[in-house]
């Protein structure tokens, strides 16, 4: 019962990694940009979401009304203003995604005066029992993560605009002489990115109590997430997920809480150097990232 | 060879990665022998000036602890530059050779009794050791997957400092006053500027080896540099070595001159490790002087702007800093030493 327990706990905080690397893939595998800032986007929702409860009194899930709108927008914002200029800088990206990590923690720090903030509903403490205890807010995440990895593929494959942004992250000059406007598929899946890992903000809030930094300590794990699952492909985010907090879990439990990440992040620097490409990720394309 | 090097930043900063050097130097003709003079005149003229500049603050306090840190910090900036700015190699992982330096003197002093030179000795040997064997994983990885890989390094290092009770655990080590290494505070600022000076003669006489080409040459076309029999491996590794020893370096003298040593204090990304990277990069990354430019004007800066700005909400400074950042990496790549030399030509141009 025990085992099934660490388990279980393993696969849904996998669901939590899987839902916050599944956007920062997209952006990693199309744009090709590395977004430091992905965990800081997280961070902001869940201080959108205790502000809309605060203001409205409403259930914090239907804060995503209010976040995926203006998440979209600034991701935009962000991709049109910020990381365009820089596409062919891949040294610059990097200065330019970690000085927006500084400005968002910091407002966020400087307008809340570093008070954590916690979503209380009755939903936080709710869960439901199937031979182990689940928390509902974690089912609710996995259960989402699940259906959006399988969307988002579906809808890769299958849409006309998924078509033409693989199209753009296989081959960004090839693509922009088939008529595909390059540039405008980069700016809709950074926006999208963005709300992605604002959504995944407002599912966490009831999870997680929110402080400035939280975001900085998901974007670790959600990059060894990408790069275990394989960069740009939507089924190895999640199940790249899966595996990074299964190993966090059982590692959590069975050795000691405090080097769990010391496990994961050995884990993570083994696949790194054997197969840079990550488990599922198409070789060399990791090598297409550089230049 | 530095003004090769200094050109092609600002003549090329609009071409991938911002900071190719080659393009030849706008100057007046000089022999071989005659530049390696010039740059080293440069050299000793520009570390006078900041001899006079320490001995004008002694008097202050305030103005004396700024110049000091800000000289450590100019000498962490040129030690980063080494394999950031020559090799293009961002590395997020320099919290770690910084803490090395600074957990070997506090430990060895504290728990052993040592006298804190012979630990700084060992926290350079330890620095360098991990640099060593960490170049051979690392650097399979390429571009942002090697920040990534050195980020990550950082972190589990922050964890594990953190989490064993030998290193003082999360409430860090205390090195009682008595026991401090140069108790007179003037006598540090000479040490930090001695620190800076062993840096950037390091950084000059790499640049003009052919050391300092091989470096540039993995940066600009790592393919290309390989094919011509420079050993891109055996090139980054002696860079990281170099520049992650000279880290170790300063973290020690730190510590020395602070006292005390906590896991963030050292090891906390966005408080030290972005530093040097960031101050390299305002400075005038790739280039001997403007990591010290950098240094030297954005370390003391920030303590500046977070003084001057306490009576606004926390935080308020890293956010000037990290938009600075973000502009700087947008619009103003070649750093305050890059745009300096624009100008200069500019001027020189019209005459």
């Amino acid at each position: 019962m025990e085992l099934a327990s660490v388990a279980a706990s393993g696969v849904l905080l996998g669901g939590i990694y899987a839902f916050i690397a599944v956007g920062l893939n997209l952006v990693f595998g199309v744009v090709r940009v590395v977004n430091f800032a992905h965990g800081e986007f997280v961070m902001l929702g869940m201080y959108a979401t205790y502000l809309f409860v605060s203001l409205t009194d409403a259930n914090p899930y239907f804060a995503v009304l209010v976040v995926i709108p203006v998440m979209f927008l600034l991701g935009a914002l962000i991709q049109k203003l910020i990381i365009e200029p820089l596409l062919d800088e891949p040294v610059m990206q990097i200065f330019a995604t970690f000085g927006l990590v500084l400005v968002l923690q910091n407002i966020i720090l400087a307008s809340t005066q570093g008070a954590a903030r916690s979503v209380r509903t009755g939903v936080s403490s709710a869960t439901i029992d199937i031979g182990v205890a689940l928390s509902v807010p974690r089912v609710i995440i996995f259960v989402l993560a699940t259906l959006l990895t399988i969307g988002l593929a579906l809808y890769l494959k299958k849409s006309t605009f998924g078509t033409a942004v693989r199209a753009v992250s296989q081959d960004r000059a090839t693509a922009r002489l088939m008529g595909i406007n390059v540039n405008r598929a980069y700016i809709l899946t950074f926006g999208a990115s963005a709300a992605l890992a604002g959504t995944a903000g407002v599912l966490l809030a009831p999870v997680y109590t929110a402080t400035p930094g939280i975001g900085f300590q998901f974007i670790l794990p959600a990059f060894a997430v990408v790069i275990l699952g394989g960069l740009g492909s939507v089924q190895g985010a999640y199940i790249g997920g899966l595996i990074v907090g299964l190993v966090e879990s059982f590692a959590g439990y069975y050795i000691d809480p405090a080097l769990k990440q010391a496990i994961w992040f050995t884990l993570f620097l083994a696949v790194l150097v054997v197969r840079p490409a990550g488990l599922l990720g198409q070789r060399g394309a990791e090598e297409v990232v550089v230049r | 060879m530095i003004e090769r090097t200094v050109d092609g930043t600002t003549a090329n900063a609009a071409e991938p990665g911002g900071v190719s050097p080659g393009g030849s130097g706008s100057h007046q003709p000089v022999g071989e022998i005659d530049r390696g003079v010039v740059a080293w005149g440069k050299y000793v003229g520009s570390m006078v000036v900041l001899a006079t500049i320490s001995l004008l603050v002694r008097g202050d306090e305030y103005w004396l602890s700024l110049a000091t840190l800000g000289l450590l910090f100019a000498g962490l900036a040129s030690a980063w530059n080494i394999i950031g700015g020559f090799a293009g190699q961002f590395s997020l992982a320099h919290g770690v050779f910084f803490a090395a330096g600074a957990y070997s003197v506090a430990l060895l002093q504290v728990r052993l009794a040592w006298s804190p030179w012979a630990a700084l000795v060992v926290g350079v040997a330890l620095a360098a050791a991990l640099a060593a064997a960490l170049s051979w994983p690392f650097f399979r990885l390429r571009g942002p997957f090697f920040a990534i890989g050195t980020l990550a390094l950082n972190e589990v290092v922050l964890a594990l400092v953190g989490y064993f009770e030998w290193t003082g655990g999360s409430a860090g080590i205390q090195i009682p006053f008595s026991e401090s290494a140069v108790t007179d505070r003037g006598a540090w600022a000479w040490t930090m500027l001695v620190y800076l000076a062993v840096v950037v003669g390091i950084s000059l006489l790499i640049i003009r080896s052919r050391l300092g080409y091989y470096l540039i040459a993995v940066r600009d076309e790592e393919d290309a540099a390989a094919a011509s029999g420079a050993s891109p491996l055996t090139v980054k590794s002696l860079g990281f070595t170099i520049s992650a020893a000279l880290t170790g370096l300063g973290g020690g003298l730190y510590v020395m001159y602070i006292g005390f040593v906590d896991p963030s204090s050292v090891l906390s990304v966005s408080d030290v490790g972005i530093m040097f990277p960031l101050f390299a990069l305002l400075g005038g990354i790739g280039t001997i002087a403007g990591p010290v430019v950098g240094g030297l004007l954005l370390d003391p800066g920030e303590a500046l702007l977070r003084g001057g700005l306490a009576s606004l909400p926390p935080g308020t400074s890293v956010i000037v800093l990290g938009a600075l950042l973000i502009v700087s990496a947008r619009y103003f790549k070649q750093g305050i030493w890059g745009a300096l030399l624009q100008l200069t030509r500019r001027f020189r141009g019209q005459h």
